[in-house]
């Protein structure tokens, strides 16, 4: 039977108390979160009655995530980040080489003069219309705090931990690895591992080591410790990267809730410097450095799939 | 002469960089199970870049640009295979071995990446796309009946085969680690 029939006789409302055979059926889609409000209800009633269930559940769950783990960790299935690199630098020419040539005369040059003028007009009343950025130096209770211009649309609790952890990722580089300024000195990983958890036991080793087979030499290592900045504690590894200082920075989240996996690295500038950040687990990771976006990305690319790995282990260990 | 034609040109570029550019990890590995080769892989990703940055104009902003960027990808291979002559009706056998699976056997937790890759190999390439992109690419249902042209029905009753033969695969490594435990307390 296939999953959708039995997901219809649910859809449709009939009275049915729900029994194993019906729940392995739809057992997959409930862990997709495939089904409708009504029948996901009676999955949990069903739950709350059948150890087997439970136990069949669980077992899928973990199957599907030894699956995810197993394909997304295998070297065939990762990607070469010198090819990542020429991708990104021919996509980049190609966005800007094919050059228009605005060879306009007449009536059509009227036109797009005045739909330049009207679209200047609309630019000019957005960026008029655009909340001041605060910076710095006009509060001086944030003396540390980095200022980033976010969406304008209104944050949810989630997003907004996270733009704060990123702003203290991008403090941290700065008064940490740049200037070396921080009020509280430095411990190292292994202490940290004792007091704050054992994800920071060789976190260095798994940014190092794929950076290495990657880029070689042009890769230096620089120091690694824990650190901490604006009240958040940082697993830091700083190494230098063609010839600039690019900080590796772990922090647990907030919420602390395992995430979803996903290898998503999302990119944004601040103060002319770069981020790239994912999550893994219960930790969020940046890479932060005043390299070009694509040089940055490329960083994080290379040791996304070895921190996911430490990460995991580090998990199981504790 | 006109300033703003270099300007979109920036912005166009900066929200590729931002929305697209971050999947291409992501987009290599699925490559990686379409075409197996990786030479051809970095050949369908370029183009399936390529082709994105063309037509980015029609993403609409907000939705799922991973989604977005594997319908182009299946798109371009479909259309690769179909000049090669690869192209692959849905064979009948492998619907039917799916269909006469009538047990469900339980894994063993000893199973390796190793053997779930090896286990997955197995599993007919029609199942193990869709196993692929539900259960590793975590796409919706609906996001895979658009990627491949098929209904969502089709997408449901071959995922459910799909992880059905996987189980199987991997029951039997379940039992050679039993049969392989015992021999050890026997010797």
């Amino acid at each position: 039977m296939q999953e959708i029939t039995v997901s219809k006789t649910w859809m449709r409302g009939e009275v049915k108390v729900m029994n194993c055979r019906d729940f392995k059926e739809i057992a997959d889609s409930y862990l997709s979160n495939e089904l409708l409000v009504e029948t996901n209800h009676e999955v949990l009633q069903h739950l709350e009655s059948c150890a087997n269930c439970r136990r069949e559940l669980g077992a899928r769950r973990e199957l599907r995530d030894v699956l995810r783990v197993a394909v997304k960790n295998s070297p065939d299935n990762q990607i070469n980040p010198v090819f990542a690199q020429k991708l990104t630098n021919s996509l980049r020419e190609s966005a800007f080489g094919k050059r228009k040539s605005w060879n306009l005369s007449g009536a059509k040059t009227i036109l797009a003069g005045a739909l330049a003028v009207l679209i200047l007009v609309f630019a000019f009343g957005l960026i008029w219309q655009k909340p001041a950025i605060q910076t710095a130096e006009s509060n001086p209770n944030e003396a540390n705090k980095t200022n980033i211009n976010v969406s304008k649309e209104p944050l949810n609790v989630q997003q907004a931990t996270f733009v704060e952890a990123r702003k203290d990722a991008i403090d941290d580089h700065k008064y940490c690895a740049l200037k070396f300024s921080l009020k509280e000195d430095p411990i190292s990983l292994e202490a940290a591992a004792e007091k704050y958890g054992k994800v920071n036991k060789n976190l260095d080793e798994a940014v190092i080591k794929p950076l290495r087979e990657v880029f070689g030499g042009k890769a230096k290592f620089h120091e690694a410790h824990s650190c901490i900045i604006n009240g958040r504690r940082f697993a830091h590894v700083v190494i230098e990267y063609q010839g600039k200082i690019v900080s590796v920075l772990l922090t647990r989240r907030e919420d602390g809730d395992d995430l979803n996996e996903s290898d998503a690295i999302s990119c944004q500038s601040a103060e002319n410097l770069r981020v790239a950040c994912f999550e893994s687990g219960k930790y969020s990771i940046f890479v932060v450095s005043d390299l070009p976006e694509s040089d940055n990305l490329i960083v994080a690319r290379a040791i996304l799939p070895s921190i996911k790995k430490h990460i995991e282990r580090s998990g199981k260990t504790a | 002469m006109f300033g703003f034609g270099k300007n979109a040109e920036k912005e166009n570029w900066e929200d590729f960089e931002n929305e697209a550019l971050p999947h291409l990890a992501d987009l290599f590995r699925v490559a990686r199970w379409l075409v197996r080769d990786r030479e051809e892989s970095e050949d369908l990703v370029q183009e399936t870049f390529a082709q994105a940055l063309k037509s980015f104009h029609r993403y609409e902003r907000g939705t799922n640009c991973r989604a977005w960027l594997t319908q182009i990808m299946y798109h371009l291979n479909s259309n690769r295979r179909r000049k090669l002559g690869r192209m692959k009706i849905v064979e009948d056998t492998e619907e039917m071995i799916a269909e006469t699976i009538a047990f469900e056997p339980s894994i063993s937790q000893k199973v390796t990446d190793e053997d779930v890759l090896t286990a997955l190999e197995r599993v007919p390439q029609n199942f193990r796309e869709i196993v692929l992109l539900a259960d590793v690419e975590e796409f919706a249902y609906r996001e895979i009946a658009e990627m491949l042209q098929i209904p969502a029905g089709t997408v449901m009753s071959r995922l459910h085969r799909g992880r059905k033969l996987l189980r199987v695969e991997l029951a039997g490594y379940a039992r050679d680690y039993g049969i392989k435990n015992l021999d050890a307390r026997r010797s």
